[in-house]
């Protein structure tokens, strides 16, 4: 998290941390008696007692001469203990503001992985977002990587128990990994094998969330580590189990094709999506 | 910020109605037989599909690095019927070891 402010100033100890240069500069730093009016100001904005302001003690990030945010503080031996930060609301523009508290934002994948629990979306989500890409760009990638829940369900969905509602409860433990593990061949599906499977894997994904979101920065770099070849080592391994008759073989290298054609087209994403249109040689009667 | 999480929230929201969908909609009732051959080769085509592009592409360009020789790792590990564990976990080794050494 070397890249919020906030976490520097442990290292800069009395220092001031200045983000960005010239007028358009963010100062963070220990709060003075000075500030008290500004971040009185800022509690009031957001609706809360201006004598806090003048009780308890601060982290300020100030630009333009303003206080833009607050981050209230109490020291402990050998602890900085962080409490509520107070921004300025008409300050959504000034991002660097609310780098204080990487708190929130690492919180954001969590609930994501709880709420959505769809790796491919999450992961869409990010990269678009990340690439500098729109909101509506972000969503409509998700949507359509998890457009193959659709036909996924329906597959399952003779196997599933109950009346509309019971079912659309039951469908939404499909998730790739536990639908292909409990997929019995010819279109058969063993329900209990997959709402089983999925069980370990929304704890483990959830669990796995917390813990980068909050302590990513322990391992280092993964690259090093080598852990980003672990997603597709884990795709072929599931793949191997799918390889039952010659059409699932002819559906993987048209799709291995199409993916890689599409890669310099496409954005991230979309290649995976587009090469699942392998799959309709499932509407020719032999191969 | 805030639009950010209005993008979860969406994304969380969509993701649930598309899986209640299939269950509510088919029922109980069996998928033409088409159809189903259909569905069974998504799953082969999406995961090829992931396997190419989380090995050989990075945004738009093709790649061709360490990963490459892991995935290999990999697969001669499972064409030798072991668990996918140890697979996976040769597989970030190898790669591990030619970043290191390579």
């Amino acid at each position: 998290m070397s890249q919020w402010p906030g976490f520097r100033i442990r290292d800069e100890w009395g220092e001031e941390f200045r983000v960005g240069s010239g007028t358009g500069c963010v100062r963070v730093r220990w709060g003075l008696s000075e500030d008290e009016i500004g971040v009185a100001k800022l509690l009031e904005l957001n609706g809360m007692p201006r004598w806090v302001a003048f009780e308890e003690r601060f982290i300020v990030a100030e630009g333009e001469g303003e206080i833009l945010a607050a981050l209230r503080y109490r020291m402990a031996p050998k602890q900085l203990l962080l409490g509520l930060l107070v921004t300025d609301p008409w300050a959504e523009e000034r991002p660097l503001a609310r780098a204080l508290y990487p708190g929130a934002v690492a919180l954001a994948p969590i609930v994501f992985s709880i709420a959505a629990f769809s790796g491919s979306a999450q992961f869409a989500v990010a990269a678009v977002l990340g690439a500098g890409g729109g909101v509506f760009a972000a969503f409509f990638a998700a949507v359509f990587l998890n457009a193959r829940f659709g036909p996924m369900g329906a597959a399952i969905a003779p196997y599933l128990k109950g009346g509309p509602l019971r079912r659309a409860l039951e469908g939404q433990t499909v998730v790739d990994t536990s639908w292909a593990l409990a997929s019995r061949g010819e279109g058969r599906f063993d329900r209990e094998f997959m709402m089983g499977a999925t069980l370990p894997q929304a704890a483990a994904w959830i669990g796995g969330t917390i813990i980068g979101a909050l302590g990513g920065d322990l391992i280092g770099d993964p690259e090093k580590l080598g852990l980003d070849v672990i997603f597709p080592a884990f795709f072929l391994a599931l793949l191997a189990g799918e390889f039952r008759n010659r059409r699932a073989v002819s559906a993987a290298l048209v799709s291995a094709v199409l993916a890689l054609a599409l890669v310099p087209f496409a954005p991230p994403g979309v290649p995976v999506i587009a090469a699942c249109a392998a799959a309709l040689l499932g509407l020719r009667r032999t191969i | 910020m805030t639009t950010l999480w209005v993008t979860i929230a969406a994304v969380a929201i969509v993701n649930a109605a598309i899986k209640a969908a299939g269950p509510m909609l088919v029922g109980g009732r069996d998928l033409p037989p088409r159809i189903v051959s259909v569905i069974a080769l998504l799953a082969p085509a999406l995961l090829t599909a992931l396997v190419i592009t989380e090995t050989f592409s990075e945004d738009r360009h093709y790649v061709l690095d360490e990963k490459a020789l892991g995935v290999t790792v990999a697969g001669i590990a499972l064409a030798l019927r072991a668990p996918v564990l140890l697979a996976v976990a040769l597989a970030a080794l190898t790669t591990a070891l030619i970043r290191a050494f390579g």
